[in-house]
């Protein structure tokens, strides 16, 4: 904050002090009547963040529903905090050969950097804006892949279709 | 021996005149089967000299000279090896040692019956286009006329040598006319080219050494061991001597079978052999020597002399000398599109560049088909023919690289408008 | 004659570098040996030369074409280069070719990480793809027998599988069907041969991939360690890759004078009791079938004074038989060897042995220096001679191939006062006939040295260590003395 002298000298002490205090109290008055203010009443209400946040992973599924992510452990692999832990096994379909049996997520330990996000070859995983994050026992702060992919607040438990589908995928491979 | 065009008395179709000379009897009584028993009175060593003398070059296409190649071959007359005829006749366009075998199956068997004695192979196969059936059977017919005749079999003509021919029917794979996978497929295995070196002189069929040599290349050498070399050299140049047989196929009048001496300019087989163009139309391109040669625009044509070397100075090959002419109804986007067909059809498999090039050759210039065709796939299928050529143990990555690369070179604009041109397309009802 | 082509050297410059190598040997083995980087698929040393994946392409002075180096030989002064402007862009345009069919499922493949068309993308790919048209598929997840998965659609035809079939193990099971771009790997009948799992390792890309080790470790997780297969008393020298949860895999590793470039199948599975879910970690007390972690002190206690008897099996490494021996001298201890039963022929042909006794010819020489009777006999008398007041140690062999058998010694030593069992492997329902169960060091987790068939000493490497089971190698005499 700037002392200006001057505005005394100048405007003489009332009018100075008004001057002084303009911006202040416009904004006090403002906060006090409208409702665009800065701070919210959390948690009864909440700020949304955009959807480039890095917050919370999820799984993306297949329009069948069942998960997108081949298991490749790339994620895995990049994961500066080797928070990923996957379990891989033959899938019954031919065509998609590899799923995993379990994807685990150590939310503790994900600093989330978004390296998984940008290694997957298939859109497999992706960073919400889910901010809210709370539990007690150590257990509670493992997320496994139903969690991960079909929690109540991704389309009410049914996960979220990557856009990659199916049958673009098999049209990408021609 | 008079070479004008009507009286076709040369050294190959010499005989071809006569009515049932594919039959011994008269075939003998035309003077069939003399030179050969002229011949197990020489030493085996002339006859070898006097082929090399001649300059006969192999027919199959290559053009490497006869007479060297038996000098490559083993001397140890007791030392088991074969010879073997390649009769597999597979590259479009040509259908000369169809027409030698069918019309005239002996003196195949009198040429071979004087290479095995000069080489000293004990037996001979004669490994014929599973397609040729009908000249497997003449073949068969000929050869069993001719053990009768006691030619063939355990002591011939009692020289003390033996020498069996059999026919062997391939099942229809253009790379069986390599030699080497000719040798594979005789062997039993997969019609797949073999690494060389060795080469098959040295080690060939079941590893032992091999002589392998085209149909025409083998029914010449009666007419050189009857007359001599000097006399087979009077046709053609020093460099190429002698007759050859070409097929002439396309839109010409008379296409056929004819033989003239090497050298003969392309024009005068066009206009004098053949009867002119059809329908008085004007020449596009020829093709000179069969499907994997490069292409030659009309002007070319019309200066070329059919000879080995002349050919191969103006940018294309001699071949097999399956001449297509092509006049200027026809569209080279098509030409090419059926070259390119043919010869992702024909790869063997074996080498990569072969196996995927000659496919992918094939979906770049078909590409209008899907709707994703750019004018550069055109320079796309030049740089890819031109990284195929020369990369693979047998000819066929470039037998499909060269014409690509020639047409390209001839007729681009053409093809690029080809290419550009949307395909009809076929819509369900 | 060979002898003298042995020893015939001559110089050949290879990119302007100056190598030696025998006279009539193979050009590209002969780069390869000298260090030099030459990309190449279908060449393998221990098979036949094919000549078909056209990477190993090299230029020799005075030669106006190109040539594959596989099926070229060393000549004196021969000048080689591949480094040129024309064979680069050769190597690069066949490598597209490579590609031009391939599915690029990397995501879902287990050779990712160690595929030759991966690595050798990273230095000759050509980075923008024209490829926009349709590729060929063929068959994929294809099981054909003896742990081997084949995937058709990635495979680069090389050849070096059909050639292994034909010719090492003469069993021809696989062969490449159809021409052109068509071709592709096919089983006649399911694979039979005692080698099959060779195809995974010769394989260059992810076509044959082990059912074993499927999907279950990305490789770049592994690390390897080399040691000695102790699968049989031909003691091949492998490699195990494994990380901190346990090895996953064993694979040859090249060696002139024992095993070559090969191992059996047997052999791929002798990792799996080393991190095996019911591998003994802890010195366990057997409370009515239970076995309930222990103090070791505590089991001191109990045979203290105790009359030892000691069956050591043949798994032991020089330094442990010296070791042990060492302890006992002059003490009242009896000991005898249990030796595996033979299990097949005396010899399979290329490598696998019926003796399943991995150091042998160690444990007899250290037993005749030590004065103690290895055979049968010897065992006999000390298994005869054993009374309710003695206690007896039993080495348990790591492998048991024969499982009845090792139980008729179990059931003769029952007799004594004390039994305790030293295993270096999974606790097994047989062993609930001993008092108390100590861990010891597998193969994978001691360094030492044992003898194999020739009587050539084999290394041992330590690799991994799980609870208590890292001993010192005078491990095994500690216990005479308590």
């Amino acid at each position: 904050m700037i002392l200006k002298a001057d505005l005394y000298r100048e405007h003489g002490f009332l009018k100075g002090l008004y001057l002084g205090l303009k911006v202040t109290m416009l904004s006090m008055l403002r906060n006090l009547f409208k409702h665009d203010r800065m701070t919210l009443n959390y948690p009864e209400e909440k700020y949304f963040y955009s959807d480039r946040f890095k917050g919370k992973h999820v799984l993306t599924v297949k329009e069948d529903g069942t998960l997108r992510c081949t298991s490749c452990m790339l994620c895995a692999t990049y994961c500066p905090a080797e928070c990923i832990h996957i379990v891989a096994a033959d899938d019954s379909d031919k065509e998609v050969e590899k799923a995993p049996v379990s994807f685990e997520i150590e939310m503790l330990r994900c600093i989330f950097c978004g390296f998984c996000e940008e290694a997957c070859p298939v859109d497999a995983i992706r960073l919400t804006n889910e901010y809210e994050m709370s539990g007690h026992a150590e257990q509670e702060w493992v997320a496994d892949h139903y969690e991960l992919a079909f929690r109540k607040s991704l389309n009410n438990g049914k996960g979220i279709v990557s856009t990659v589908d199916d049958k673009d995928r098999l049209k990408l491979r021609l | 021996m008079k070479d004008t065009a009507n009286n076709k008395d040369y050294a190959l179709l010499s005989y071809h005149h006569i009515p049932g000379v594919h039959k011994i009897e008269i075939f003998e009584r035309a003077g069939g089967y003399e030179t050969m028993k002229e011949c197990f009175k020489k030493e085996p060593e002339a006859i070898k000299e006097e082929v090399k003398a001649s300059g006969l070059r192999g027919r199959g296409g290559a053009g490497f000279a006869t007479g060297v190649k038996w000098g490559f071959f083993t001397k140890d007359r007791k030392a088991i090896k074969y010879l073997l005829c390649n009769a597999d006749e597979s590259e479009p366009g040509t259908f000369k040692d169809r027409f030698l075998v069918e019309r005239n199956p002996h003196i195949l068997i009198e040429g071979m019956i004087i290479s095995a004695w000069a080489l000293a192979t004990q037996k001979g196969y004669i490994y014929i286009r599973g397609e040729f059936y009908q000249q497997a059977v003449i073949l068969e017919r000929a050869i069993k006329e001719a053990y009768a005749k006691g030619y063939l079999g355990k002591n011939i003509l009692g020289s003390g040598f033996d020498f069996d021919l059999y026919v062997h029917r391939g099942a229809g794979a253009y790379i069986c006319g390599e030699e080497t996978g000719m040798i594979s497929s005789l062997e039993g295995k997969k019609g797949q080219p073999k690494l060389k070196p060795p080469f098959p002189a040295i080690k060939g069929y079941r590893g032992l050494p091999t002589m392998v040599n085209n149909v025409e290349s083998l029914a010449a050498i009666p007419w050189i061991m009857k007359y001599g070399a000097p006399a087979y050299k009077q046709w053609g140049t020093e460099k190429s001597p002698g007759t050859k047989l070409f097929s002439i196929s396309g839109d010409v009048n008379k296409p056929g079978v004819i033989e003239v001496p090497l050298s003969t300019s392309l024009k005068d087989i066009i206009e004098i052999h053949c009867g002119g163009m059809r329908n008085g139309n004007k020449l596009k391109a020829v093709i000179p020597g069969g499907s994997s040669a490069p292409i030659f625009n009309a002007a070319d044509s019309y200066l070329v002399k059919m000879d080995y070397e002349d050919v191969a100075a103006k940018g294309s090959m001699l071949g097999s000398g399956a001449i297509i002419v092509l006049d200027e109804t026809r569209n080279m986007g098509d030409v090419l599109k059926w070259t390119l067909e043919f010869y992702h059809h024909e790869s063997c498999g074996q080498c990569t560049p072969c196996r995927e090039g000659t496919g992918w050759l094939e979906s770049v210039f078909k590409r209008k088909e899907k709707g994703q065709a750019h004018i550069s796939d055109i320079d796309l299928l030049d740089k890819t023919a031109s990284s195929m050529r020369g990369q693979t143990i047998c000819a066929l990555a470039d037998a499909a690289a060269m014409p690509t690369q020639g047409m390209i070179k001839v007729f681009r604009e053409e093809l690029e408008a080809y290419v550009m041109t949307p395909a009809k397309v076929m819509t369900k009802k | 004659m060979t002898e003298v082509l042995k020893t015939e050297k001559v110089n050949l410059k290879w990119n302007g570098i100056d190598i030696q190598a025998e006279k009539g040997s193979n050009l590209l083995k002969a780069a390869l040996d000298n260090g030099i980087e030459v990309a190449h698929y279908c060449y393998h040393a221990g098979l036949s030369i094919a000549g078909v994946c056209r990477m190993c392409m090299v230029e020799q002075d005075g030669n106006p074409r190109a040539f594959p180096s596989c099926n070229a030989t060393c000549g004196e002064g021969m000048v080689i280069r591949n480094d040129t402007v024309k064979i680069k862009a050769a190597v690069e345009s066949t490598l597209q070719f490579h590609l031009l069919n391939h599915p690029l499922d990397c995501p879902v493949c287990d050779q990712a990480g160690e595929c030759g068309l991966q690595d050798y993308y990273m230095k000759h790919g050509q980075y923008d793809s024209q490829m926009i048209d349709k590729k060929v598929h063929k068959a994929k997840v294809q099981d054909i027998g003896k742990n081997v998965m084949l995937d058709a659609e990635r495979c680069i035809l090389c050849s070096r599988c059909t050639r292994f079939t034909e010719e090492v193990t003469k069993t021809n099971e696989l062969g490449i069907l159809n021409r052109g771009d068509h071709a592709e790997i096919t089983v006649n009948e399911d694979l039979k041969n005692d080698y099959a799992q060779n195809l995974v390792d010769i394989c260059p890309v992810g076509a044959l991939t082990s059912k074993d080790f499927r999907f279950k470790q990305r490789v770049w997780f592994l690390d390897e360690v080399q040691t000695t297969c102790i699968g049989c008393e031909t003691g091949c020298s492998v490699k195990v890759s494994q990380n901190k949860n346990g090895a996953y895999r064993v694979k040859p590793v090249y060696d002139h004078d024992v095993n070559g470039h090969w191992m059996c199948d047997d052999g791929r599975v002798i990792y799996k009791h080393v991190s095996s879910p019911t591998r003994l970690q802890n010195a366990s007390e057997n409370i009515n079938g239970l076995f309930v972690p222990v103090a070791e002190l505590g089991v001191q206690a109990i045979v203290r004074g105790k009359k030892p008897k000691y069956i050591l099996s043949t798994g032991l490494t020089l330094g442990e038989y010296a070791g042990f021996f060492n302890a006992i001298k002059g003490s009242r201890a009896e000991v005898a060897l249990y030796t595996l039963p033979n299990l097949g022929p005396e010899f399979d042909g290329i490598l696998r042995r019926g003796d399943k006794n991995a150091n042998l010819r160690g444990a007899k020489t250290a037993f005749d220096l030590a004065g103690f009777d290895s055979t049968q006999a010897g065992l006999d008398k000390v298994l005869n001679s054993i009374s309710s007041s003695d206690v007896v140690y039993v080495v348990i062999p790591e492998i048991l191939y024969n499982e009845d058998h090792f139980n008729t010694l179990i059931n003769k030593v029952e007799k004594a006062g004390v039994r305790i069992a030293l295993t270096p492997g999974e606790t097994l329902s047989s062993l609930r006939a001993f008092n108390y169960l100590l861990p010891v060091p597998s193969f994978l987790e001691k360094n030492g040295e044992i003898l194999n068939y020739q009587g050539a000493k084999r290394t041992l490497r330590a690799g991994l260590s799980y609870g208590e089971t890292s001993k010192d190698v005078s491990y095994y005499g500690k216990w005479v003395n308590v």
